[in-house]
Order: C-alpha cells, then structure tokens, then sequence
C-alpha cells in the first residue's frame, strides 16, 4: 500500500473545532496502511496521550504537534498599502523524536509559553489569557526549537493560515518570499512550508491555485514542502458537524459568520493525498516529479519526529519528587521501613504479641511488594502531603483501595484499621501493577484551594500542576448549543434544554419516543422542522470535548522535570494546570494525588469547632459522653477519628431512619435500605454502603444478607473454611476482598494471585474456570493427604464465583465511606445543634436547605431568625431561653454582594435600620429583602414600646430607600440626623402584621428556605378538605392503603432496575417527614410531564410495606399542587 | 448573479466540462477546468441531518468546475456577441444529473446577456 503520512490532525480535543476522537483517527489510518499517525490539536496536547496510547497499541509509530495561533509581535505598526500588516493566524509545531525527549519538552514548554500570561500585557498575574490571546509571535519558537548546537528539536510547518500562505493568498508573492526568508533565518532547518489542498474556490487559502503557488515557493526559496490535508474531521459527514461547532466557537447562529469554505478536511486515504499532490504538481509551473518529492519531503519529516514511547516520554515510567523534596536523605525503602515498624507500635499499643507478630508480617509483606515496584518514595510523598495537611489543622481521610494497607495506616495516610476489619493490601497494589496507585484523600471542601496552594508551596511549581478534565457535551449543554446554531429563539430552547438530562444526546430521537415527560418536545419534533433538525444536531454533538477546566481534586505531582512532559496553562484558580486528563497520568508516569473537597468534613469540622466553642470544658458531659472519655480533652475538643465505633445510641438513631444529613444514608433509596437492615454495628455500615449500588440490589443480594441478619436464615457459607471472612456478611459475598481470599484458599494460591484472577473473572476471562477447578481439585491438606474441595464443593464454589461476576465493592472503599458516615451520624446523636449547625453552613448533602431546616424544626431545635446584627456568614449556635438554637446565616440571602456581605459583618452590631443602612451600606433592594425576612426587626424595637409590626419595619425601610442620596458615614449631614443614631423614634407605627403566608413566601424567595413555618401550611384548608396523610402517619397505616400525599419535591430518582424498565422515585417533605413515592410505567403515564417539573405536588398512591422502620407508596397518580390550590380557591369563590 | 441556471453540457474524457449552451449560446472551454468544492447551506434546506446522512458531502458541499470559456457562435437575432474570453462555474446535481451554471465571475457578460 502506498505510504501518507497526515501530520496536521486535529482531533475532537481540539474543542469546538475537531469532531474525532484520536483512537478513532488511528484507527482509520491504520486501515489505510499507515506506519506513522500523527496529532496536532489546537493549543495544546490534549489529546496527545491517548494518540500515542492508541498508536502504541496499533503497533505504529506516533507523531506529535501542537496546532498554535501566531501573534502579531506586539507593538506592530498598522499596515500599511505595500505590506499588510499581518492579521495573525496560526502554524502547526511537530516534536522531533528520538533524541531523549528533547522534542517533546521542547513542544510541552512553547506550549506552556503560549498559554502564560504575556509579558507585554504585563500585570495579568497567573490568569488565564483569554482564548485568542493563546499562542506564540514569529520570534517565540527559536528559544525552544533549537538545542545549544543549533540543532532542531521541531519542525514549524507554514501552512495556508501563516503569515506566509496568506501572503500567497493575497497575491503578494515578494512579501511572502520575505516573510519566508525570516522563518528560514530565525529557524534554520526547522520550517517547512504546509502545502494543503482543500479544493476552496480557485485563489482562496487552500485551493488548488494557493497550493500550487505554495509548492512552487518552497521550491524557489529551497525549503521542504509537505502535504496536509489540515485534517479536522474523520468523515465528510462530520463536515457539518464542523459547522455546528463552529458556530458554538464564535457563539453565532449559521449563517452569521463565515463558515469553512467547505468539507474537504476529512483524513484522505493516502491514495487521495497523492491524487491531490499530482493535481497541485500540474497546477503550478514545475514538472510532475515536483508531486514526488512533496509526498517524500513528508513521509521524511514524519519518521524525524517519530518518537519513542519509551526513551522520549518515559512512558509508563513513575517521575515522583527527589528525596531531599520530601525531606528523606538515603535509601527511600529503608526509610520507609523505619519509619512504618517505628509506627507499628504508636498505633497498635495495646495489640497482644500475637497480633503484633502478625501485622508484623503483614507490613514485611507490603514492604516487598512496594519496593519491589520502586514505589517507597511514591508512599513517602503521600505521607508527606497528609502530614502537612493535618499539619494545617485541616480533616483528612483516605478514600477508595488506599485504605486496604497497612502502611497507609501507619503513614497516617488512612484511619481506618485494615487489620480490624479484614481488608487487603493486594486489592490495593496487586502483582502485576507497574504504574502508581492511586491514593485519594478527602478533606474539607472549603479548605480544598488552601490546600493546593501549599502543595505548590511546598514542591516547587516546577513540579506540581493540578490535573485537567475534559468536559464533554450532554445532552442539556448540546441542545442549547445546536439550538444557538439554528438561531432559535431562546424560549424554545431552553424548552427543549430543561427537559432532556437523563440520557445520552446520542439517543434523542429515540428517547423521544419513549419517555412520556418528553411528550412535549416529541410533538414539537412532528410539527416543526427546525426541532427535528435541532434533534439530529444534538445527537452530533454529544460527548464531543467542550473545553478543559480544573479537575475537582487531582493535584499531579512529579519530578523537578515536569514541565518537559506536560504542557501547562493557567487554572481558574491561577494555578498552573497540566493539559492531561485523568486518563493520561498513568501512561505519562506522574502521581496524581486526588485531594477531593468533602463538604462533609467541613461540616464535621465546623461541628466540632462549635461543640468547643459552646460547651467548652462541659463538652463531653453536654454531649453524654463518659466524663472521662480519651477523644475529648479538656477544652472540648473531641478527636472525631478516635471516637468509639460501637456507640450504641448513634446505631439508634440511625436505625430510626432520620437519617437526614448523615453521610451517604440519607438518600430515599437509603432510608429504605437502612429502615430494612436495622444496622447494629460498624461491619454493618460498611455492607450497607457497598450493597447500595446498582449490582447488588438489581441481583437481589440484600435479601439474603438482611434474612440470615434477622434471623429467617441460618448463614450459607459456601464451605466451613470461609466461614471467617463470610461471618461478617452472614455467608453473603458482597465485597472484593472477600473473592480474593476464596479463590487464595481454593486454589492455594497468594492473595496477590486471587486478586488477578478476581480481576480476570470480571473482565469475563473464561480461562479462569479451568484454572480454579484444575488448582482446586489438586489442593490437598498435607496433614490428611486428602482432598481440602470436594467434586461437589468445586461446583458449588465456582457457580457463586461465576455469578458474582461484577457486583463485588471494595471493601476498603466501603470501609473508608463508612467513617465519616458513622462521625456523622454519632455528631447528630450526641450534639444535635452543632451537627446541624455544620450541614446547614456547608451543606454538604443531596437535599435543599430548606429540607435541613425542617428536620431542625422536627427535632425540636430553636431556630433563630436572621438578624443583621447578630448573624454571620455562618449558621451559629446560640443559646436562647436556657436551650441551644441555630442562628441563621447572612449567607444564604439571595443577590448579596461578597462585598456587601464584609460590610455587614464588619460593621455589627447595628443601633437602628438607619444605622444600618448607613454603615453596612447595602443596596436598596437587600435593605428591602432583609426587611422582608426579619433581618432587620430587631433594630426597630423600642424600649417600654409595643414590638413594631413587620410592616412598621418595611415602611421605615421604604423611606430610607425613598431618600435620593444616602450620606457617606463622612457626610455629616444635619439635615438628615435621623440617619446617624438609634432610629428607634422614627419608626412609623400602625402598619399591618405580614401574614404568614406571605412571610414564608418571601422568605422562600430571598432564603430558598422557609422559616416561619413549613411551606405546606399555607395550603392547610385545601389538603385537610382532601384528607391527605402526613408522611409520618404513613408507617401505621395497613399495607396496601391508598392514601394522599401532599409537599414538596426533594429528590427524584430513576435507579438502574431489574428489568430494565425505568422507574421514577419521587421523595416529598411536608414538615412531618418524607413520603416515598414510586412511579411504574402506567402513573409516569399519567404523571407526564409533572413528573420532573413540579416542585409542589398532591401524590396518590398505594401504601407498600418495605421493612420493620419502611414504608414507601406506590403511586397511582401525580397532581401539581398549585393548579389543585388555583381550582380549589375559584370554587371557594363561586 | 446568483440563480442557478440549467445547462446543457458536453464531457471531456476525464468527465469534466468542454463545451455547454447557455441561453441559447454554445461556450467552448479554453482552460484546464479546475475542480473545486463550494458549500450550502444545508441548514436552510428544511430537513433533517442526522448522523452518516452526509457520508459523501453532500449535504454539505457542491462540486464545482471552474472554466474559462468563450462564446463560439453567434445567437442569432440578437446579434454579434462578445467573443471575449470570461469565467464560469459549472456543478452538476448529484441528483438529478442537470448540469447548472452557478456563477459568472465576469459579470459583463451576465449584464450583456439581460440587457
């Protein structure tokens, strides 16, 4: 087959611009005979990694570049009639390879340098530069395409958008020559010229004229051509595509720019590219052999820049910081070793010899397997970045595999005892892995940033960089912007874009067909032609990359070089972040470090800073806790990661299934779970947690554990050998560790070994049964001389392996979650106030605020109102009337400035509302809504004077806004005296009180939350006169009762079920608790489109029993309250 | 102008265009045609574009010819014609085979014809 090399390819990580994924480009490269595959996306490497991943795996050679804008040199005088002043526009840099990864580092940092803030432009700081600021002036490359001799290390490739083509474009052929001669000058043996042939209309850039003149300037000036194809899309088909994403790049409709001239840019068979340089050849005023030399100018640029894998990019290879980084000096194993035994004994105290010997063991174990991969300093770097956390004062907690070992339990890394709950190393770092684990460490989401930035701090920002992530189009995201394409009016399309979010763009049109809520927007598609196009183009666009944002929680740490392996560009938090993606850090060898932001360790925090402020030395007494209890100290702080895990009363509560703001068990889904299984111990929150996911409770694995639980059941397990790692399942195998240790036992085999086969057996390797009945048919007790596995054990074993197939959950993972659930749910039961005082200020649940307030009225806690003197920017526990209450936050009022915020804060206390007004200088309309939700009545109290009415108040505050120009606190005024002190005299009196519905309605408009009294209320008349049950009525009704819900939608969920049919369901709260409401095909039906819209909503269904504490309704049909409340008020009137 | 015209169009051996009648006059092509490809705008065409519906371009693209061609005989009535030399672009309908004219890039000629 002939050979074509495509050097200039962008694929769909070019955002708004490419259409392909780089696997699928290589793939049809491959088809077509290719022994190189290059990628040049725009501004970066994005897609680079998987390029050589794929190219890798296709056994092909990889050819990288960067596609960047070119910058007119700043200070550029205004063109002038002979020389045009040059417009800007863009050249593609390959990497040369093969020269130990001096190409590569040379492209990673002209890339970065395109990204950094320009000198020129001076104070911008660490910011972004906004997008068509990104890329580089005609003098930039030199400094990084040449090695000290002189040699090139990339090539710049002079295509029809440099300076150069559209010279050639604009007919001026000596100022091309010119321009040319610079590059040449500046770059000697590092340009080629760019010769593509787009077949555009004749004498555009890319035509066959433009092509012709290009080739025959090269020539003239002795500079290789090579041919492109400018390559942007896979297909022809994906042209339009392309146009769709352009439109979405410029944020115009079609039609109102210039579009691509046409749909040539697709990745041509070699045979193609070669017809079209023979059509170029012929088209200028060289001989034909001209044609020959481009195609092999080409295929010789790309072997110069194949690179390899191994020697350019240190593929797959660990760069982690230097030992002195870390603060280690010598043999990074031998200081692991020490530091882990020396632990040993901090951590297990109080262990018998026995067990000591046997962690003992353990730890040696790790330590080989670790140092075995070279992994110590890796383990070392982790420890030190949690140390410096803790350091800072700040909550940490390992997640996921991490907590299966040891050493990460000594490193303090993890604080959850692998020992004690039976969990394996080998699940976390098995034998056959070469690249870094992966550690992840929650923290505290609102000290997440200061976390970064001391890591930067620390490392050096030659070696840290936060990870990327792609952000890819769904289906919501790719409907506004094909709507945006068609130029629809904004109504129709936010119509179709609030409507479709729970499936993939891909399967629109027949989704459509399907799903009843959609029947608006199915018949939208029959009768309007737009809408259906509208529908094809939201299908195009889905999962196609958007942009690159800050990944959540990675933060990549490496060696002092790692700006010569990853591109960088600025983040939008200023830090500098790494181009690659989660995906590409295993194959470039970095340790990505996930330190995730926990909304739920804030709270914890926040709890237990309050519990010491509040209670103090009485902490423990008030909580009712032992008076000597070793986690709270005399202050009152309490050591959350060393309280009792076996409290007896937090098991209670939880049991209850008030589990609202507990983590991880508050869901609907949960509730029931938790209300079936009547948790008693810690094992059991673990199980609890792994069994609530889709597998699990789709292949029924609840019900044998919750039987044998209770007692129905005496425990299967399999054989009388795994009783002691089944025991804590009740004979039900639930988690990965567990699977391990029965195929080690079986099959005779290390742990290391069952974890691969564990492994094998979920990719649905088949050779893994002929291996387990071989091995375990041979396993004999050397004390007996018999066999330890019958025939028919053999059978029976395999059968539950095989069906276990992938609903196993690492326990580990389970384990670590189920810490800061049990912290949590033992804060709500011991000091109730400051818990929710810490989930109200960091909210870190699924449900509104409006929800945790209710459960705070349900419980019985005093809430305070909002009160611009004695509130903050956090929900505060206070004492009121000899009990504690939670004082509400300025934080949650809707439309206040950060500024205005500060203000208020700064300035408290306040004499009056015009002192108020005065000093924290709100803006009018926040006067106004503070007024509207008390914030401000406690200013209008007078002494030995009736209490103002909320409407006194509003009318004070309508003359202080009514007043043209309010006085600076350095106006002295006289004229306006009333303004400086204590206003208590002026306020009018005789104004109505505010009912309460219009209380709750303001204040669900300026808190989203209601305070007065729940929302519900204010339809009382309406839902007494249809009966409706309150949700914590529904448990002593008989089964199977049909009944009325009423409230306010807090969760809707569609869980994977079964039988693949979907199910809706909706969770209600009317202030007495939650009613559970599932939808079957026949109410979503009926439902329709109220299903996911309706906030309010009437639900009649069928009561079901679900366990001992559950009960959920089976819906019949669904009604919007609101509509109900308009009917029911016109009859009132007639 | 912009209207697309039907033509009548004789082929050379590599399928591109040597002669074609226009409004009653015979043009011989005296340039080597150059093949290019013009868009639409596909958006405005009142139906749909779902994924593969333009897997040869054509939703998207016309194939054009560009020639330079000269009148070769006189219309008749309407007397002598300009035998100078102007510049056409010819594109076939994928789908019904009519050859149309597109453009004139010399408009003299157009303003001549409708005069």
């Amino acid at each position: 087959m002939t050979r074509f090399t495509h050097l200039h390819v962008a694929s769909a990580f070019s955002a708004h611009y490419g259409t392909a994924r780089p696997e699928e480009l290589v793939a049809q490269a491959v088809t077509a005979g290719a022994e190189v595959a290059g990628i040049t996306d725009r501004d970066g490497l994005y897609g680079a990694i998987r390029h050589v991943r794929a190219c890798i795996a296709a056994g092909i050679a990889a050819v990288v570049g960067v596609d960047l804008a070119l910058l007119p040199e700043p200070g550029t005088p205004e063109s002038s009639a002979e020389a045009p002043s040059f417009r800007g526009g863009r050249v593609t840099v390959l990497a040369h390879g093969h020269n130990d990864g001096q190409g590569w580092a040379a492209l990673c940092r002209l890339i970065s340098a395109a990204h950094s803030p320009r000198r020129s432009t001076g104070a911008r700081g660490g910011l972004a530069r906004p997008s068509d600021e990104v890329g580089i002036t005609k003098k930039r490359p030199s400094a990084f395409l040449l090695d000290e001799t002189g040699r090139p290390l990339g090539t710049v490739l002079l295509g029809p958008d440099s300076d150069v083509g559209q010279a050639v474009a604009d007919g001026l052929p000596a100022l091309a020559r010119e321009l040319l001669t610079a590059w040449k000058k500046t770059l000697p043996g590092a340009i080629a010229i760019e010769v593509v042939c787009h077949l555009t209309e004749p004498g555009e850039k890319g035509s066959l004229r433009h092509a012709a003149r290009m080739l025959e300037l090269a020539e003239a000036a002795d500079v290789p051509a090579v041919l492109t194809n400018a390559v942007r899309y896979l297909q022809p088909d994906d042209a339009l595509t392309g146009d769709v994403l352009d439109s979405a790049d410029r944020l115009r409709p079609l039609g109102a720019f210039s579009p691509q001239p046409n749909g040539q840019a697709w990745l041509k068979s070699p045979q193609k590219m070669r017809e079209l340089a023979q059509m170029i050849a012929d088209h200028s005023s060289l001989p034909r052999s001209a044609a020959e030399r481009m195609l092999g100018e080409t295929e010789r640029l790309a072997d110069a820049c194949r690179l390899d894998a191994d020697a350019d990019l240190a593929w797959r290879r660990p760069k982690v910081p230097e030992n002195d980084i870390i603060g280690i000096d010598g043999d990074p194993a031998e200081v692991l070793w020490q530091r882990t035994t020396q632990a040993l004994g901090e951590r297990y105290g109080t262990a018998k010899t026995a067990e000591l010997d046997s962690l003992a063991k353990r730890l040696r174990d790790e330590l080989l397997t670790i140092n075995r991969f070279g992994f110590a300093s890796y383990f070392l770097t982790v420890a030190d970045v949690t140390d410096m956390i803790r350091d800072m004062g700040i909550r940490n907690q390992a997640r996921g595999s991490g907590a299966g070992s040891l050493v990460n339990y000594l490193l303090r890394i993890s604080n959850v005892d692998p020992a004690r709950h039976d969990l394996l190393f080998e699940r976390f770092l098995g034998a056959s892995r070469s690249t870094l684990p992966d550690i992840d460490v929650d923290v505290e989401s609102s000290r997440r940033h200061e976390i970064y930035r001391a890591i930067f701090d620390r490392y050096g920002s030659n070696r840290v960089s936060l990870l990327s992530m792609q952000n890819t189009y769904r289906a919501r995201g790719a409907a506004r912007d094909a709507g945006l394409a068609l130029g629809l009016d904004e109504a129709q399309i936010d119509m179709v874009a609030k409507n479709i979010w729970r499936f993939n763009a891909r399967d629109f049109r027949e989704v459509l067909a399907e799903k009843p809520e959609l029947r608006p927007i199915a018949e939208l598609v029959e009768s309007d032609a737009q809408i259906d196009l509208l529908v094809d183009l939201t299908e195009r666009l889905d999962r196609l990359p958007r942009h690159i944002s800050m990944h959540p929680c990675g933060v990549i740490l490496g060696n002092s070089n790692l700006m010569s392996y990853t591109p960088v560009q600025p983040s939008g938090m200023g830090l500098p972040m790494s181009q690659f993606d989660k995906d590409d850090i295993d194959d470039i060898g970095f340790l990505k470090l996930d330190v995730l932001g926990v909304r739920m360790q804030s709270s914890l925090a926040y709890a237990l800073s309050e519990i010491t402020r509040v209670h103090g030395k009485r902490a423990a007494l008030e909580g009712g806790l032992p008076v000597d209890a070793p986690y709270v100290n005399p202050a009152g702080e309490i050591e959350l990661d060393a309280i009792p895990l076996d409290d007896e009363e937090t098991f209670e509560a939880i049991r209850t299934t008030h589990t609202l703001g507990m983590f991880q068990i508050e869901s609907p889904g949960q509730r029931e779970l938790i209300g079936k299984m009547q948790p008693t111990e810690f094992e059991d929150l673990i199980a609890d947690i792994s069994l609530f996911r889709p597998g699990p409770m789709k292949g029924n694995m609840v019900a044998p554990f919750l039987d044998v639980k209770h007692g129905f059941l005496s425990p299967n397990y399999l054989h009388k050998r795994f009783r002691p790692f089944l025991e804590s399942t009740y004979g039900v195998i639930i988690y990965h560790e567990q699977v391990i240790r029965i195929f080690a036992d079986c099959m005779n085999v290390s742990l290391a070994d069952g974890d691969e086969l564990r492994r094998r057996i979920e990719k649905q390797d088949d050779d893994v049964e002929g291996q387990f009945r071989r091995k375990t048919t041979a396993n004999i007790d050397p004390a007996t001389g018999e066999r330890r596995f019958s025939d028919a054990d053999v059978e029976r074993i395999w059968k539950v392996l095989k069906g276990f197939g992938s609903f196993g959950f690492c326990k580990a993972h389970g384990a670590a979650f189920a810490l800061p659930t049990y912290q949590s749910a033992w804060l709500k039961t011991h000091y109730p106030v400051p818990f929710l005082a810490g989930i109200l200020t960091h909210d870190p649940g699924m449900y509104p605020k409006r929800l945790l307030l209710t459960e705070a009225r349900r419980m019985g806690v005093p809430i305070l109102p909002l009160d611009v003197s004695a509130s903050t920017d956090a929900y505060v526990v206070e004492e009121t009337g000899g009990e504690l209450g939670i004082r509400l936050s300025l934080a949650d009022v809707h439309g206040m400035s950060e500024a205005e915020l500060a203000r208020i804060l700064t300035n408290q206390p306040y004499e009056g509302i015009g002192d108020f007004y005065q000093r924290a200088a709100p803006s009018r309309s926040l006067l106004t809504r503070l007024g509207a939700v008390g914030a401000l009545d406690s200013l209008a109290v007078k002494p030995h004077a009736p209490t103002p009415t909320r409407g006194d108040v509003m009318a004070r505050v309508r003359e202080l806004i009514a007043i043209k120009k309010r006085p600076k606190t350095t106006d002295a005024n006289p004229d306006q005296p009333m303004l400086f002190t204590d206003d208590g005299e002026f306020i009018p009196t005789g104004n109505p009180e505010q009912s309460m519905a219009e209380r709750v309605s303001a204040e669900l408009d300026i808190l989203a939350m209601e305070v007065s009294e729940h929302v519900l209320e204010s339809y009382r008349p309406m839902l007494d006169e249809l009966g409706v049950t309150p949700a914590e009525e529904l448990l002593g009704l008989w089964n199977g009762s049909t009944v009325l819900v009423a409230g306010i939608r807090i969760a809707t969920q569609t869980p994977p079920m079964k039988s693949g049919k979907r199910v809706v369901f909706i969770s209600l709260d009317d202030g007495t608790g939650c009613s559970d409401s599932t939808f079957f095909e026949e109410a979503q039906n009926r439902a329709g489109s109220l299903l996911f819209g309706t906030r309010l909503m009437v639900i009649q269904g069928k009561t079901r029993r679900t366990g001992e504490r559950g009960v959920s309704l089976e819906a019949i049909n669904a009604w919007d309250l609101k509509a109900l409340w308009a009917n029911w008020q016109a009859t009132k009137v007639s | 102008m912009n209207e697309y015209e039907t033509i009548s169009v004789a082929l050379s051996a590599d399928a591109s265009p040597l002669r074609f009648r226009w409004r009653g006059v015979v043009y011989g092509v005296i340039s080597t045609p150059e093949l290019w490809f013009s868009r639409r705008n596909w958006w405005l065409a009142n139906g749909r574009a779902p994924r593969g519906s333009s897997s040869g371009g054509e939703l998207l693209e016309m194939k054009m010819w560009r020639v330079i061609a000269v009148a070769l005989a006189d219309a008749g009535p309407l007397g002598p014609l300009d035998r100078s030399e102007n510049t056409f672009d010819l594109h076939q309908d994928p789908v019904t085979g009519d050859w149309q004219l597109s453009s004139t890039v010399a408009s003299g000629i157009d303003q001549q014809r409708l005069a």
